[in-house]
């Protein structure tokens, strides 16, 4: 049926893809070369800027005897313009040395300037390109040739923590909205030229900066390639967030477990790398995606693996059982009370249901009334400003607690229960919103049918992620297919001498992370020391 | 993509609608009975006395009405009657305002008169029907169930609750047994073993404001078939928990060697017997074989008990303790009333079938001729903290 839908959705693009490309036509024509007058030039980029205010187009002439008609175009806010002046402008200015039309750019560009970076434009749209990156332009009488002279210096933010993955222990620095910063971040955590940055300009509109960051000979070439294609296959105006990546080239576009990883922090992302993952950078935003991306991933979290093995491994399964909490716990109640009473130890039961007692409303009634109640308070809390988030957690806590219980609408073991829930899932922020809709979905079956209901649902959810690939790789990999070695990483964080080999569902291209010597202490007995 | 979509609707359906699995109740619509007691009226009918909980007054204390509830009994209990167990249950259902839920049941107290008639008629339905568990204990009462039901425990809130709580303690003693109804079951579809049930009475006790009925444990019912033929006493019960294995504690009282009027307690800490059917001459024999581990926990003589040979004596009285319970009751279940309470049966059955075949027909009088041997084998580990007796000065 989803096939069918997805094949439904495709022919709707196919028939709006010839609108779409009348759209920009007008911008495919620029393909064509520079013209050798700078008046043309210049003319033309008046043109295509028509109405851009922020459109700096500085004329003056260089040369000691015949003067050379030049032009800098650059927008102002993208380039650094202390840069410009000093080393662009003033090294022109003062160039005394004889030139003509015809050496005149080479010239410029061999030693006239006192710039690291720049490079030679030769289309229009290559110009555009580059007045739009935050290059300043140089076009230079007689030449069809124009310099891109590298000067950005727009504002960013400066690299700080990142407010979604905070640890403890562990690298504090996270991505910032700039794609060369967040490229340099990865660049210094991971110093191989093997280290391989592929950039793709995707979006009509926006012509976003996309980079693809792997390992050679680290990574699976499939999954490289599988990549290229995937991203390659967009067509989209505007790319604002790697999100909108994200939902393009993702495997199961109609479910709600993501196939693909996010992360914010540059150590997770190279250790991703590391493994024989794909990184992916958009510009523009500090979420970095990762691929492929498995079920297990999300409950391995970054401090595991800078703390010691033996509390990581404890932290890790009770990341397993507040999943299952989360997930689990509300259906249960309702079923176990309203469908099989029988399940519980007489005093628990008599306690539940001396709470219940006087209660309005029927137990999956209020079980769900207090999960919406949550989710909307939840909500409330990430949207409001800081400083009104403090009323919401006031009144919150008066709707789904003491105040709710002791005007009777609300037995005080369901705020127990709701309570418990919530807490669980904020054990685990990748699986937030899986954890949201399933809990949802399984309350909602409890409450038909109970007990079965639960079974159903949850017999319907292995089913499901069991049938999920993330590029290639299934997603319940090391669980289902088993992989005894990737065990060592899933329910457990074995030291990292015990992590001899890199994952190994994700290729076995370079399957050794250490080697056996790095051991911390002799294999055999060493009778030489005696 | 019409009938995919069908498909794919109507197939959970089915799954859903299918097993009828539809039983939703909500907790405040129930009744959830504690304990049952089952007598009989005077015409025959079958008359309930349900022993129904009132969540209302188990509250925490931390509710409105602080301190627990207001002060009202915990329970409530509710008379019925009908010409069959589940007739009298469904019409429980004009004096409950909620449905009656039966799987928290943990009590069953038949009245005497009802384990004279047969028990067999009313257990049917708990085996039967899908709401009662077999692990409830089953208790007969010395007199009216009625009583029981009624009968206070001044410890626990719910009285049912401390009945149960009675019969999993029992193993302290060893002198009452814990049945519940899979045992009861187990020896009606056994072919020669006849069933025990533990027995329960209420003590009178006259306290300021009016007479108390409190409730304890007191002797064992034997049946034979499914009719009550006699009760055995503390002694006794503890004689059949040996030849059953079953013995798990207790206090062994003996002579001290030393001084014949003064006692000692010797503590059961293992205990474990087997019983094996020989054919000697062509006689069936039963051989009881015991064999125990016990301390010495009291001693209210004055002797010095460093002395191998007085531990040897004990252990000699130890063991003749345990032969004459064993014995006490072999003599009146077995060759009194001829009831298989032993499982003799069983294990001869499992030994020698082809002998079996030929006494199985008149094995309710086969078994009183039976010979049983009983062969004890005591050993007196530790003597406690103290070796001497007390220094008591004189």
């Amino acid at each position: 049926m989803f096939r069918k839908f997805i094949d439904k959705v495709k022919l709707t693009g196919l028939k709006n893809k010839a609108e779409h490309k009348d759209v920009n036509d007008k911008f495919l024509t620029n393909t064509k070369t520079l013209s050798k007058s700078i008046s043309v030039n210049i003319g033309m980029f008046r043109d295509i800027f028509e109405g851009a205010s922020d459109l700096v187009i500085r004329n003056f002439k260089i040369g000691d005897k015949n003067k050379i008609k030049v032009a800098l175009i650059m927008i102002d806010g993208l380039i650094d313009i202390s840069e410009v002046n000093n080393n662009l402008m003033k090294s022109l200015m003062s160039l005394n040395r004889d030139i003509s039309k015809g050496n005149a750019a080479t010239i410029v560009k061999e030693s006239a300037l006192s710039v690291a970076n720049i490079k030679e434009a030769k289309t229009v749209e290559d110009s555009i390109d580059a007045i739009l990156s935050g290059y300043a332009l140089l076009l230079i009488d007689g030449s069809d040739i124009a310099l891109k002279v590298s000067a950005p210096g727009w504002k960013s933010r400066s690299v700080s923590e990142p407010a979604t993955e905070t640890v403890v222990r562990g690298p504090k620095e996270g991505f910032v909205e700039t794609l060369r910063t967040n490229i340099a971040l990865i660049r210094r955590k991971i110093k191989n030229p093997n280290l391989k940055l592929e950039i793709i300009e995707i979006g009509k509109q926006t012509h976003t900066e996309v980079c693809i960051a792997y390992i050679k000979d680290l990574v699976e070439d499939k999954i490289v390639e599988e990549v290229r294609r995937r991203l390659s296959k967009i067509e989209t105006d505007s790319i604002l967030e790697s999100g909108y990546i994200e939902s393009l080239i993702e495997d199961a576009p109609l479910s709600i477990f993501p196939t693909i990883g996010n992360s914010e922090k540059p150590d997770i992302v190279s250790a991703k790398i590391l493994e024989g993952r794909v990184a992916i950078l958009v510009d523009g935003t500090p979420f970095v995606l990762t691929v492929p991306y498995l079920f297990v991933e999300a409950f391995q979290n970054s401090e595991d693996y800078y703390s010691r093995p033996f509390y990581a491994t404890f932290i890790r399964l009770l990341r397993w059982l507040s999943f299952f909490i989360s997930i689990y716990l509300p259906a249960m109640y309702v079923a176990v009370t309203t469908f099989h009473q029988e399940l519980l130890p007489p005093a628990l039961l008599t306690t539940i249901a001396s709470a219940q007692e006087g209660t309005p409303f029927p137990t999956f009634v209020e079980a769900l009334m207090m999960q919406i109640i949550y989710e909307i308070l939840r909500e409330a809390g990430v949207r409001l400003p800081k400083s009104v988030g403090q009323a919401v957690s006031i009144v919150g806590a008066l709707v789904i607690g003491e105040a709710a219980v002791s005007a009777g609408l609300i037995g005080a073991p369901m705020v127990v229960i709701v309570a418990l829930t919530a807490i669980s899932s904020f054990v685990i922020p990748p699986m937030d919103n899986i954890i949201s809709l399933t809990r949802l979905m399984l309350l909602i079956l409890a409450g038909i049918s109970g007990w079965f209901g639960i079974m159903l649902g949850t017999a319907g959810i292995i089913t499901h992620i069991c049938s999920l690939r993330s590029f290639g790789i299934p997603y319940t990999s090391s669980i289902a297919p088993l992989n005894i070695s990737d065990m060592k990483d899933v329910f457990i964080r074995a030291p990292w001498w015990l992590m001899l080999t890199r994952p190994r569902v994700l290729g076995m291209n370079n399957p050794v992370r250490q080697s056996i010597g790095s051991i911390p202490f002799s294999l055999k007995k060493d009778k030489s020391k005696r | 993509m019409n009938r995919k979509l069908l498909i794919l609707i109507i197939y959970p359906l089915l799954i859903v609608m299918l097993p009828g699995c539809w039983n939703r109740r909500e907790l405040s619509s129930l009744s959830i009975v504690q304990a049952i007691g089952i007598d009989k009226t005077e015409d025959g009918q079958i008359n309930l006395s349900i022993q129904i909980i009132k969540p209302g007054e188990i509250k925490s204390p931390s509710s409105k009405e602080g301190g627990g509830g207001s002060g009202q009994e915990a329970v409530w209990i509710s008379a019925s009657t009908g010409k069959t167990f589940f007739d009298a249950l469904r019409n429980a259902t004009f004096e409950s305002s909620r449905k009656l839920y039966l799987s928290h049941c943990t009590i069953v107290i038949i009245g005497e008169e009802v384990a004279k008639s047969g028990i067999g008629p009313i257990l049917d339905f708990w085996g039967r029907d899908h709401e009662p568990q077999l692990t409830s204990f089953i208790l007969v009462a010395k007199g009216m169930a009625k009583d029981i039901i009624e009968g206070r425990h001044l410890q626990e809130k719910i009285p049912s609750k401390a009945i149960e709580n009675l019969v999993k303690g029992t193993y302290a003693t060893s002198k009452a047994p814990r049945v519940n109804f899979l045992d009861v079951l187990k020896s009606f579809y056994s072919k020669s073993s006849d069933p025990f049930i533990t027995g329960i009475e209420i003590t009178s006790k006259k306290s300021s404001v009016d007479l108390e009925k409190l409730i304890k444990l007191d002797h064992t019912a034997i049946f034979k078939k499914d009719k009550l033929i006699g009760w055995f006493n503390g002694k006794e019960t503890r004689g059949l928990l040996w030849i059953l294995n079953e013995v798990k504690s207790g206090i062994l009282v003996v002579k001290s060697p030393d001084d014949e009027d003064k006692d000692v307690s010797l503590e059961i800490i293992k205990a474990s017997s087997k019983v094996k059917p020989e054919i000697i001459d062509g006689n069936i024999v039963i051989t009881v074989d015991v064999k125990e581990e016990g301390n010495m926990g009291e001693q209210m003589a004055d002797v010095n008990l460093s002395k191998p040979d007085v531990l040897k004596e004990l252990e000699a009285r130890q063991a003749a303790v345990i032969k004459d319970e064993i014995q006490a009751a072999l003599n009146k279940a077995q060759r009194e009333w001829g009831a298989d309470i032993f499982k003799f049966g069983e294990e001869i059955h499992r030994k020698f079938p082809k002998e079996w075949k030929k006494i199985e027909k008149r094995w309710d009088k086969e078994i009183r001729n039976i010979e049983v041997r009983v062969v004890v084998e005591t050993k007196l580990r530790r003597t406690g903290l103290s070796i001497g007796p007390i220094n008591v000065k004189k």
